[in-house]
């Protein structure tokens, strides 16, 4: 609806400093990130961390203490009614009306876009078939399920094709096909050059399908970037694997001394040790090597982290 | 636009969404010239009052009250038929009529509308809609009017159901078509009023709780107002409207204006309870507030000037007094400070600064604001019982405008002025701050009629004893004894002296207090106008070119195509 395109450098999503206090509990201290258009940006934490109160207070609904946050370039704080209009934002509690169908609820949310005629038409259209919604359209709200709901109120949110969607635990109460065509669409949004901030508790979902990630614990955004380069950051060397007909043994002495090579533990047949270097020539390398020095290698492998691993490890599991 | 997302695949798996074959009716364009205008006409109306009409027709509880009201004004017509038969063809037989006919009506038009109203906006907050009403292009106004108008549409519904009824009363003979329509309007009009104060006590209460004390207040006042109403029409006013003087139009006009201007004003207060903090609601409010009183001045005025009697403008003066006071205790507690987004609104020119910036939030401000309204008042009512000072009758004595007049605006300057600076002692974050404030001033006014009295009956050996200087704060005895024996009044000078001496401590301490507050709301006069941000000037220039007229949002160039299933690179989707 709004186009969101006013300078190459511009971030979509900017919180600057953001603090939020209810009483003595600081639900949001000194949070700062960015999302460019075009990146789905995973908002992780444990429950009571400040994901929500950081999103409500993106999605206007909320002040903050201190700091600000932009959306599109504009201060939510200042220009609400701007930021509105290029924010379609899917809350984790949502409420729909009694005595209304689906394409009613749309319909009116259509027009409070101020959306008319031929154009709300093919919104409708467009976002009830984009949500899968069309066959459904004319059953009341009351009667449809947690899925459905939940489809309901993403196509709300993206009614009025807004620039920058906010979607708190998106997934939540969808099954399993619903959750893989669900990645799918937030990945197509983002194609679409759309910036998405989405939370969820379901961490391989969003390790597949975020460009970067924020875990924010006890207020405080502990670490934030790509999902890569946060795993790099944490564990700098990889754990090697290496399963072997025979002669384990020898080539754990065989590794035992050489560059980057530490931590070795070996069996007949397994070999383990790390390597501490990001260099892909010289991990190449030691491969190479081994095969070279006539060790029968049936399987060589490097074990990655997964976001699970790196959240348990960067997080306390500490509640305010 | 969304032409982009069919570049993407549906939820439901299906791709590509233009091939959808989906029909429905809302989403096609009618055949029928009449469809075509209606749809026009809807899609430019308020969609708060689209959705709630919609809700209506398909909720239970409008079913019913409005299949009852049809069924009760049926029954009655029936019954009051068939009992004034064969009377009613000889006699005049329509007040009777009438009046069950108005009992019938004011039930729905006067509680079950306002509450619905009521129950409308307090529903979105328990349903979990507010939020989502919120964060949508609509502003606060539009959704209180547009519950308003919802409400509006309804009565329209009712009083359409039972105005063939009404009118048949018109036939038996008996009552006047004046009586009818001013005793209709006037209950519309009531209806209006509380659908109005409804939505503000609605949009007060936020929290569960505070609503459900709330909705039992609204709907024992509702119940109450009826009740008054009714016994009112039913008693004397039916009877009596068809005997009012031709005059009484030029009273109703006066009324209809004030009225009209104050539900914009109460509507206008519930839009900004609901609104976004940062947004400046005060200038609104007290422009409102400002053009109110301007119209009952003038009003009144005129039915000064036009009957030559004077004690209506004593009486508005106390009317508006009470009301600033109350109102003057809200904006004292009120933590308002002007945020940058209404600092790029502040007056630029110097005499903008000195008349409009009271305009704008504040305590310090808003305390400025109140005291000069009621000057600009008082001012106004004293020039004329000055310069009509020979012609003009009033039962309170000579001069009484002046000297009412000046001692409640002293009154005034001083108690605000005292209670804003003792809220600035307060903590800046206590919940319910405008609450406190006015707690806080209610004490204060009793305090300072209680402690003299009773020291002065201390003195007097619990005695009846005279007023005397050191009953200075009792605003009520005070203005009393000015209008009575007041320094001005020339026929009787007995008390002067005392009265005088009241009036010299009141005025320097209202000096004092108000010089005080001026002093400490510097800061805010002295603030300047900020430069909108760059952002916002680039959006305000290129918002005409986001949407071109008469272009289309949907037709902008097609994508390129992604394919989800395609295999991935990293974690980017392939594009083909």
């Amino acid at each position: 609806m709004v186009a969101a395109v006013h300078g190459d450098s511009q971030a979509m999503i900017q919180l600057r400093r953001l603090f939020r206090f209810f009483g003595t509990t600081r639900a949001v201290q000194d949070v700062s990130f960015e999302v460019q258009a075009g990146e789905v940006f995973g908002y992780i934490g444990p429950n009571g961390a400040g994901k929500t109160t950081s999103m409500r207070i993106l999605s206007t609904l909320d002040l903050p203490d201190y700091g600000d946050a932009l959306v599109d370039g504009f201060s939510v704080v200042n220009d609400p009614d701007r930021v509105r209009k290029r924010l379609g934002f899917m809350p984790d509690n949502f409420g729909t009306y009694p005595n209304m169908n689906c394409v009613e609820y749309l319909d009116f949310f259509a027009r409070s876009y101020g959306i008319i005629g031929r154009e709300r038409t093919k919104a409708l259209r467009h976002t009830l078939s984009y949500t899968g919604l069309d066959k459904i359209a004319e059953k009341p709200i009351r009667g449809l399920s947690k899925g459905m709901r939940q489809r309901l109120c993403l196509g709300r949110a993206m009614i009025h094709d807004p620039a920058v969607l906010i979607l708190d635990e998106p997934a939540n109460g969808l099954d399993p096909r619903a959750r893989i065509e669900l990645r799918h669409m937030i990945r197509g949004l983002a194609a679409d050059g759309k910036a998405l901030l989405v939370s969820s508790h379901i961490l391989t979902e969003l390790g597949e399908m975020c460009d970067a990630i924020g875990i924010i614990e006890r207020g405080q955004l502990i670490v934030s970037g790509s999902v890569k380069d946060i795993q790099a950051r944490l564990r700098p060397h990889i754990d090697v694997r290496v399963q072997l007909a025979e002669r384990g043994q020898e080539l754990g002495q065989w590794l035992e001394g050489r560059p980057h090579v530490s931590e070795v533990q070996s069996s007949d047949r397994v070999v383990r040790f790390q390597f501490a270097s990001s260099d892909q020539q010289e991990q190449s390398g030691i491969l190479r090597a081994i095969v070279l020095a006539d060790f029968p290698v049936l399987e060589y492998s490097t074990e990655s982290r997964s976001l699970e691993d790196v959240f348990l490890q960067i997080t306390t599991g500490a509640v305010q | 636009m969304n032409e982009r997302l069919s570049t993407v695949p549906s939820l439901a798996g299906r791709g590509d969404v233009q091939s959808s074959a989906f029909q429905h009716r809302m989403l096609e364009t009618p055949e029928k010239r009449w469809e075509r205008a209606w749809v026009w006409c809807s899609e430019r109306v308020n969609p708060i009052v689209v959705k709630e009409v919609r809700q209506s027709l398909k909720s239970r509880q409008f079913s019913i009250s409005f299949g009852l009201t049809l069924i009760a004004a049926i029954g009655w017509t029936l019954v009051a038929v068939s009992m004034s038969v064969p009377r009613m063809y000889y006699l005049p037989g329509g007040m009777v009529l009438l009046a069950g006919y108005f009992c019938i009506l004011t039930l729905p038009l006067m509680v079950i509308i306002p509450f619905s109203t009521f129950r409308s906006l307090t529903a979105e907050t328990d349903d979990s809609t507010f939020e989502l009403l919120s964060i949508s292009a609509l502003s606060a106004s539009q959704i209180v009017y547009g519950k308003m108008a919802s409400g509006c549409v309804q009565m329209v519904l009712y009083l359409s159901a039972l105005a063939p009824c009404i009118v048949l009363t018109y036939l038996l003979r008996g009552v006047s078509l004046f009586a009818i329509l001013l005793a209709l309007g006037l209950t519309v009009a009531f209806s209006l009023g509380e659908t109005a104060l409804a939505l503000l006590f609605a949009a007060i209460g936020r929290t569960r709780m505070v609503q459900s004390g709330i909705s039992v207040l609204v709907l024992a006042g509702l119940m109450m107002g009826v009740f008054a109403w009714l016994t009112l029409l039913l008693s004397e006013a039916l009877v009596e409207f068809a005997f009012l003087p031709s005059e009484v139009s030029v009273v109703l006009f006066a009324l209809l204006t004030v009225f009209a201007l104050a539900i914009s004003l109460v509507l206008n207060a519930a839009a900004a309870a609901i609104d976004f903090p940062s947004e400046n609601h005060s200038t609104p409010l007290r422009l409102r507030i400002v053009a109110l009183l301007a119209l009952v001045t003038f009003w009144s005025l005129l039915g000064v000037i036009a009957t030559r009697e004077a004690e209506g403008a004593v009486i508005l003066l106390i009317g508006v007094f009470i009301a600033l006071m109350f109102l003057g205790g809200l904006i004292t507690g009120e933590y308002g400070v002007i945020s940058p987004r209404a600092q790029r609104t502040l007056p630029k020119t110097f005499f903008g600064r000195v008349f409009l910036t009271w305009l704008y939030p504040g305590a310090g401000l808003g305390y400025i604001f109140v005291v000069s309204l009621f000057g600009g008042l008082v001012i106004s009512l004293a020039s004329v019982e000055l310069f009509y000072t020979n012609s003009l009758n009033n039962w309170f004595g000579r001069d009484s405008v002046v000297v009412a007049g000046y001692l409640l605006l002293g009154y005034l300057a001083f108690y605000l002025g005292l209670n804003r600076l003792l809220m600035l002692g307060l903590p800046k974050t206590i919940p319910a701050r405008m609450l406190g404030s006015i707690t806080l001033l209610a004490v204060m006014l009793l305090l300072a009629h209680l402690i003299p009295l009773l020291i002065a009956f201390y003195w007097n050996d619990y005695r009846e004893f005279d007023y005397a200087w050191h009953q200075a704060f009792n605003i009520v005895w005070s203005v009393n004894e000015a209008i009575e024996n007041g320094p001005l009044n020339r026929a009787s000078a007995a008390f002067s002296s005392q009265i005088g001496a009241s009036m010299l401590i009141i005025t320097l301490c209202a000096i004092v207090i108000f010089g005080l507050n001026l002093v400490l709301c510097t800061r805010d006069v002295l603030l300047v106008r900020v430069a909108e941000p760059p952002r916002v000037r680039e959006d305000k220039l290129g918002q005409a070119q986001d949407r071109p007229a008469g272009g289309d949002l949907w037709q902008s160039p097609q994508p390129p195509v992604v394919d989800p299933f395609a295999p991935e690179d990293g974690d980017q989707p392939s594009v083909t």
